[in-house]
């Protein structure tokens, strides 16, 4: 219970730091309360309803869905170094998006998130096809160097793209550092179909991944199919990273940090925090966002290069920490 | 001779011929085709200069830079037993790159020709600082390998910052920052030559040593070797190299991590077998992507580190998809 209300302030805190005071120009907290008396009819009023709050929504939404890949990917795998961004799925979506912009003059959202959609698929598929992914447990490392090699390849395809495709470079490259400005409402929408689905799946995985600990033989025996539910927490995984990357470009280490970051406040026995993990990935992404803006007021910092910032030093962190006892990280 | 020493010596020769029939095709493809009638006329004439002094140097470096990446590859994936750790994932050719466009944002009066000494510099330093943790905190060697990675992390994060603040500034060290061959002259080969023979040969005597690290730790100390010596030395050979070749051509990424794998899948795990087949893996991967980089596009040149992984990528996941290999413990 005390958990719970420690994680309503923090929420609660970067809600208020995000919309409220996010530079330039501050707005007051009643502001909020009159939103639903006065409608878009003052200027704080139609500030928030057409930048701050989308973009806030934008953030968290993002964030949690990069997070809760992350945990999925992980548990799933058994291995702590497997995210998304690592994996190189979120490298095959953002290069299926840069060969959809360069190929067709329409950016719409639905496009955009289409391909992003189809690139996280094929990039899984590939592991599945390559890396026995069902079997991953067996194999850690076949699946990261796999990973990472895919990951290698999507990333120069998509220079490729960059450098016969000139007059897009500017905006395109903007878009691969991952940003969270200029967000809809439409943004929030896709971001909120994906997201829920995403997270509806989770429900069904926290028991199955929570017997995967003890080993696929085990599992079988309970009653839970390894191989379906590494197949299902994949799918989940594919559905959530298409959705943060054709909102936000590919914003890498949300899925690697924040699982490490939720299981270190949690003591070591505790189960699989599925859903704090996805509330600590908004968290973190709002407030890596609001810090973003910091570095050059008034201009805007791609969000992507912070929480990139912020993450590898943590990693560093991490992983200078000898493990307690237990293995760490498996590679 | 025994039969599978026999298929191994059949296994180089070929490797050994497609080694230098890439190099004769790189002669002759380019911005101006050269049929191979004209490259072995031996008459001075105008083409025989524009070969001698434009191609000939780049197919040489070509060597020089795939044996330097593969050798260094090769001693870091077995130093910190994990198929990852190289130097182009453990943040030496990161920490390379940043030297270089610190260099080139804040002393662009002093000459460019420095930029390859300050980024060996670099490099340097960053292995020295990975190394240093990892003694200091007795790491271990997967926790050597994940400093590295934060590490590495962390040097794209602040590049990413650095090209994000200065874009415009920043154009020339773009370029390098892919790795590429253009432009570069018989002076790089001569300056290279003798440090490849120092890395060759040390790697190749060191190479039964070298083998004891596919043990514990603590059985290799049980052998009576100075474990921290050995390491310490090893380490400084593969950063020597992999730096020396970001000197020379830039930080070309993929080659000193998949080339050794590639050899393994082909030699089996003979560390003596694995050196010389990767390295001329490694020249073959290097000799295609330049040749590519001229031909595909003429007289636009793309740079060679870009086409490395779109070249090695999918040559990597069919040797994978063929091997039974599980790729346990590294190379």
């Amino acid at each position: 219970m005390k958990k719970g209300v420690f994680f309503f302030l923090i929420v609660s805190g970067c809600f208020y730091f995000d919309v409220f005071c996010a530079y330039g120009l501050d707005i007051p907290f009643s502001s909020l309360t009159s939103l639903w008396r006065d409608g878009n009819e003052t200027m704080e009023n139609t500030i928030l309803l057409t930048t701050r709050l989308p973009r806030f929504f934008t953030t968290f939404l993002a964030g949690s869905s990069l997070a809760l890949a992350g945990i999925l990917i992980q548990k799933a795998s058994n291995n702590p170094l497997a995210s998304p961004s690592v994996l190189g799925i979120n490298s095959s979506a953002s290069f299926l998006v840069s060969l959809f912009l360069l190929l067709s003059p329409d950016t719409s959202l639905a496009g955009v998130f289409g391909s992003a959609f189809l690139g996280a698929i094929m990039g899984g598929l590939f592991l599945f096809w390559l890396a026995k992914w069902t079997y991953a447990t067996l194999f850690p490392e076949r699946l990261i160097l796999i990973g990472v090699a895919l990951g290698l390849l999507m990333a120069s395809m998509t220079q490729m793209i960059l450098i016969f495709d000139e007059n897009n470079m500017q905006g395109l490259l903007y878009w691969l550092l991952g940003g969270v400005e200029g967000k809809t409402w439409d943004h929030v929408r896709i971001l909120s179909v994906s997201f829920s689905l995403g997270w509806g799946i989770s429900f069904f995985l926290k028991r199955p991944l929570e017997i995967l600990k003890i080993g696929d033989d085990m599992s079988s025996t309970l009653g839970h199919d390894p191989k379906r539910t590494r197949l299902l927490s994949f799918m989940a995984a594919i559905l959530l990273v298409a959705g943060a990357v054709s909102t936000c470009g590919p914003i890498g280490f949300v899925g690697l940090i924040v699982p490490h970051l939720t299981q270190k406040i949690l003591d070591e026995n505790s189960t699989i925090p599925l859903h704090l993990t996805t509330l600590m990935g908004g968290i973190f992404l709002v407030y890596a966002d609001f810090f973003s803006r910091l570095v050059q007021f008034p201009f805007e910092t791609p969000v992507g290069i912070l929480s990139g910032l912020i993450g590898s030093i943590y990693f560093l962190f991490l992983s200078l920490i000898p493990a307690k006892g237990k293995e760490v990280l498996v590679t | 001779m025994s039969g599978e020493k026999r298929n191994y010596l059949f296994l180089l020769t070929i490797v050994f011929c497609l080694t230098i029939l890439c190099s004769l095709l790189s002669l002759r493809i380019g911005a101006i085709p050269l049929p191979f009638t004209t490259i072995f006329s031996l008459d001075f004439s105008p083409i025989q200069q524009l070969i001698l002094q434009l191609r000939l140097p780049r197919i040489f470096l070509c060597w020089v830079v795939g044996h330097l990446l593969a050798i260094a590859g090769c001693l870091m994936q077995i130093l910190t037993r994990n198929p990852l750790g190289s130097p182009d994932i453990l943040g030496i050719h990161a920490g390379a790159s940043l030297a270089g466009i610190l260099f080139v944002l804040f002393f662009p009066s002093l000459p460019s020709g420095l930029l390859p000494v300050i980024s060996f510099g670099g490099g340097l330093m960053m292995a020295m600082v990975i190394f240093f943790l990892a003694q200091f905190k007795k790491l271990s060697s997967t926790g050597l390998a994940l400093a590295g990675v934060a590490l590495h992390i962390l040097c794209s994060a602040l590049i990413q910052l650095v090209i994000h603040l200065k874009s415009m500034e920043i154009h020339t060290a773009l370029t390098w920052l892919a790795g590429s061959f253009w432009g570069r002259t018989w002076d790089h080969v001569y300056l290279s030559i003798i440090p490849l023979l120092v890395v060759w040969l040390f790697s190749f005597l060191g190479s039964y040593r070298l083998s004891i690290f596919t043990l514990q730790d603590e059985m290799i100390i049980g052998l009576g070797e100075n474990l921290k010596m050995m390491r310490f030395s090893f380490f400084l050979l593969a950063v020597l190299a992999s730096g020396l070749s970001v000197a020379l051509v830039g930080p070309i990424s993929f080659v000193a991590l998949l080339a050794p794998q590639m050899g393994k899948m082909l030699a089996g795990p003979y560390i003596k077998r694995i050196l010389p087949l990767s390295s001329l893996l490694g020249t073959i991967l290097l000799l295609l992507a330049d040749t590519l980089g001229r031909g595909i596009a003429p007289p636009l040149e793309l740079p060679a580190g870009l086409l490395t992984p779109i070249i090695g990528v999918p040559t990597f996941f069919y040797l994978l998809s063929k091997s039974s290999l599980t790729l346990k413990g590294g190379t």
